[in-house]
């Protein structure tokens, strides 16, 4: 079970076999989580929006009957679109100031220096464009140059010059937010 | 290692800040066991549950709100004048006459798939839920429900069952980003929808309709135009030329489509390739549109409006000359 393709597993999922479902939700979750708790920053939510996406590929795998050769591109993408959907709708809810850790800890200077950080590298992530974000939250968990291409749906080719355009631009907005010293994040 | 991998590695050191902590990481096995939870309640429940209540929607609204993305843009640009209102100026438009167009069945999947894809043009909210059909005694009987007095096909056939179903309202706010997102994936030009469209409030009541089945199987419904509100600095027209595109028509014929039709009185109709043909026809003395599906087994059905009332009439038994002879003895 643990060597078949995510489109046999997929395949099997649509003629109702279970295990090969989870085999794929153990394969995908963590990535599928960590990309939403990037965009989103907040635990519940980006588990939320995970089940939002495995009930997604649920669906299709019942209606498409496993059909999809790149699974894993679809599920990343999906979870993108999803969490800026739930970015975009916290902006029209005017939700600015959603807390991004937990607040009780031992250790309470660090935790408010790295929301503070946080901050700032969401306000800057927030100037740049949607693919420019995701290419550098989808490099910054490891994801290959094939894996971005194949998610934001560019050409392999293309993938280094957009992530140095990326990068160059991401550092001229966090810097205007540091130094402005009132980062407005992600929201 | 040169300036360009430097830039990208100091970006993706100070990204790596938005790495969950310990106390954040995924818990897949948790995660999977409320997955099952919540598949295992959809198969008794039959549907879907929200995971995500207030956010996020079921497959059904999912869909619904990628279709409402053609509807309401359809519907934003079919009705005529503009007026003031609130003291804001407000489009209100009303449906005057309808214009089919064919889509084909990869352009409809295609749609389909940007929004399981979660793609949305933005954010629709019910205010007013649409009722089922409510059987009622007679015409009068749903003049009195509905607040109009209903034509019906006076010389043909025994009306064997009368109903009402209330209408419904809702708003869309529109998402600049995610609507020209669809429009791109469909391989039209994102900037057709302007800047000045983020977050505009288009609304949308649909009124009490009458619905009359009579015993040669046809059925007869009418309803009052549809209400859209919409701000006055949108131009239907760009919209429209959007909307074409999104439907799969060439730039060029879009464009020059959109030029042609007067938006603000002009319904969009998509019709599918694989379901049917559709052709227009007079009734009386409007324009009105056949839609004659393939399957023999499906009924043909009629659309037309006349004197602010959207009328729809489906076949029964009849062929479709004789669909076409019934609706214009609708008095």
């Amino acid at each position: 079970m643990v060597g078949l393709s995510d489109t046999a597993l997929l395949a099997d999922t649509a003629r109702g076999d279970a295990a090969s479902f989870e085999t794929l939700f153990h394969r995908h979750y963590d990535r599928v989580y960590g990309i939403l708790f990037r965009l989103v920053g907040e635990r519940g939510e980006a588990e939320d929006l995970a089940q939002e996406v495995f009930l997604r590929l649920h669906d299709h795998a019942r209606r498409r009957r496993g059909l999809d050769d790149n699974v894993g591109a679809w599920l990343y993408r999906v979870a993108t679109n999803l969490g800026y959907n739930a970015l975009r709708d916290r902006r029209r809810r005017r939700q600015r100031d959603v807390a991004l850790v937990p607040t009780e800890s031992d250790d309470a200077e660090a935790r408010l220096a790295r929301r503070e950080e946080r901050r700032a590298v969401r306000a800057a992530l927030a100037k740049l464009s949607q693919r420019q974000a995701q290419l550098l939250v989808l490099r910054q968990m490891e994801f290959s140059y094939a894996e971005c291409a194949a998610i934001v749906g560019v050409a392999p080719a293309s993938v280094g010059a957009l992530l140095a355009r990326a990068a160059r631009a991401f550092r001229e907005a966090y810097e205007k937010q540091t130094a402005a010293g009132q980062p407005r994040e992600w929201q | 290692m040169n300036e360009q991998e430097h830039d990208i590695r100091e970006a993706l050191e100070r990204v790596a800040a938005l790495a969950p902590d310990a106390d954040e990481a995924a818990a897949p096995q948790r995660a999977l066991a409320q997955f099952k939870q919540q598949t295992a309640y959809r198969r008794l429940a039959g549907g879907r549950p929200n995971s995500r209540s207030n956010t996020i929607m079921s497959t059904r609204r999912i869909v619904s709100v990628g279709l409402t993305f053609v509807v309401a843009i359809a519907v934003l640009m079919a009705f005529p004048s503009v007026r003031a209102a609130a003291g804001e100026f407000l489009g209100l438009f009303r449906v005057q006459t309808f214009a089919p167009i064919s889509v084909s069945t990869q352009q409809l999947a295609m749609l389909e798939q940007l929004s399981e894809q979660g793609l949305e043009p933005g954010e629709f909210v019910v205010t007013q839920e649409p009722g089922e059909p409510v059987t009622v005694d007679s015409p009068e009987d749903a003049a009195i429900v509905a607040g109009f007095t209903p034509r019906t096909l006076p010389n043909r056939g025994e009306l064997i069952r009368t109903y009402v179903m209330t209408g419904g309202a809702g708003h869309l706010i529109v998402d600049l980003a995610g609507a020209r997102a669809i429009v791109e994936a469909a391989g039209a030009d994102p900037l057709l929808l302007p800047d000045s469209l983020d977050g505009a409030r288009v609304d949308v009541t649909v009124r009490d309709s009458i619905g009359q089945l009579y015993d040669n199987g046809v059925i007869l419904v009418q309803t009052p135009s549809p209400d859209v509100n919409y701000p006055a600095d949108v131009d239907p027209a760009l919209l429209g030329e959007a909307l074409l595109q999104v439907l799969g028509t060439e730039p060029g014929e879009a464009h020059r489509i959109a030029q042609s039709i007067d938006w603000t009185s002009t319904l969009l109709l998509p019709v599918p390739q694989s379901m049917g043909t559709y052709r227009e026809v007079n009734v009386n003395g409007v324009s009105g549109v056949v839609l004659e599906p393939f399957d023999t087994a499906e009924e043909a059905a009629l659309v037309w409006q006349q004197d602010g009332m959207v009328y729809m009439m489906r076949a029964g038994r009849l062929s479709v000359d004789e669909l076409v002879a019934q609706a214009n003895t609708v008095r």
